[in-house]
């Protein structure tokens, strides 16, 4: 009986790690998607665009066009910006990470 | 003479045997989870490196205007050789590895801007790191990119191919790997 007793307890423990691998690569990948970089490097654009109180109106618009199509032909992510009196929004879709962001001034 | 003692003990055998041939089974499938299409953490580890890279030298001094990065790719408009920034980038991610027997990374740097006219996107040459050009053949590279705000627009027509004179936002995208 011992032995029944034994393998069972083995079973569980096996079962246990087996679970945990999974779980690890599960959180690593989802991990590994997120594109953390991105949103705090075009946060930080944006912001420096917004910031820049010399610039005429149609010089940011421009400058916003810049950041959504690169964005769109070279890092795969639709990037949406507003600009309005006190605040910026933000949208960042790259299919993995959708992103909506409301910065106010 | 029949005796039902022995028959119990076969049944707890084979159920016991059964167990751990399962469990032998589940360990190796645990183990065998990893592939190698799953080593990309090592290649994150390049990204994070790179992208930390690119955040420290787009940080604007205190008392300067402009932050060194947006500082050499004006000199890039204006023709410069770059070899400022090959110096600094190559110091920041490779300086860990100084005297260490550790294969140094090289890179090789474009930049992405927009034609707010014709609306094209235009990728151009920026800079190279080789530093050991034979070598960099079984190399696994990852992209990292930076935003650069140019405040400051070019007052001469630059020698490139449909570049706006107006500040803008242009893309500086970094190919790494391990040599």
């Amino acid at each position: 009986m011992l032995g029944l007793i034994i393998s069972i307890s083995i079973f569980f423990l096996a079962l246990i790690v087996n679970e945990s691998m999974l779980v690890g690569q599960t959180t690593a990948e989802s991990v590994i998607d997120l594109p953390k970089c991105d949103v705090q490097d075009l946060r930080n654009e944006v912001q420096r665009v917004y910031e820049r109180t010399s610039y005429p109106p149609y010089v940011k618009d421009d400058i916003k066009d810049d950041i959504e199509i690169i964005s769109l032909y070279k890092k795969n992510a639709i990037v949406s910006l507003t600009f309005t009196g006190n605040n910026i929004t933000i949208h960042y879709n790259n299919g993995v990470t959708l992103l909506d962001e409301t910065i106010d001034y | 003479m029949v005796d039902n003692i022995g028959q119990l003990y076969t049944i707890e055998g084979v159920a016991a045997a059964i167990l751990m041939i399962f469990t032998t089974y589940l360990v190796l499938t645990t183990t065998t989870i990893m592939t190698p299409a799953d080593t990309h953490v090592i290649d994150m580890q390049l990204e994070q490196l790179g992208n930390d890279a690119l955040a420290m030298m787009d940080v604007i001094d205190p008392g300067d205007t402009s932050s060194p990065l947006e500082n050499y790719v004006m000199d890039w408009i204006s023709g410069g050789n770059l070899d400022e920034f090959k110096e600094m980038f190559d110091d920041y991610v490779n300086s860990n590895f100084e005297g260490k027997d550790i294969r140094p990374i090289s890179f090789n740097a474009y930049i992405i801007y927009r034609n707010n006219t014709s609306g094209d996107v235009i990728k151009e040459n920026f800079k190279s790191g080789f530093l050991e050009p034979d070598r960099s053949r079984s190399a696994r590279p990852v992209s990292v990119t930076r935003w650069v705000h140019l405040t400051k627009p070019p007052l001469t027509k630059p020698p490139l191919p449909d570049f706006d004179s107006r500040p803008q936002s242009v893309l500086l995208e970094v190919i790494l790997w391990r040599d």
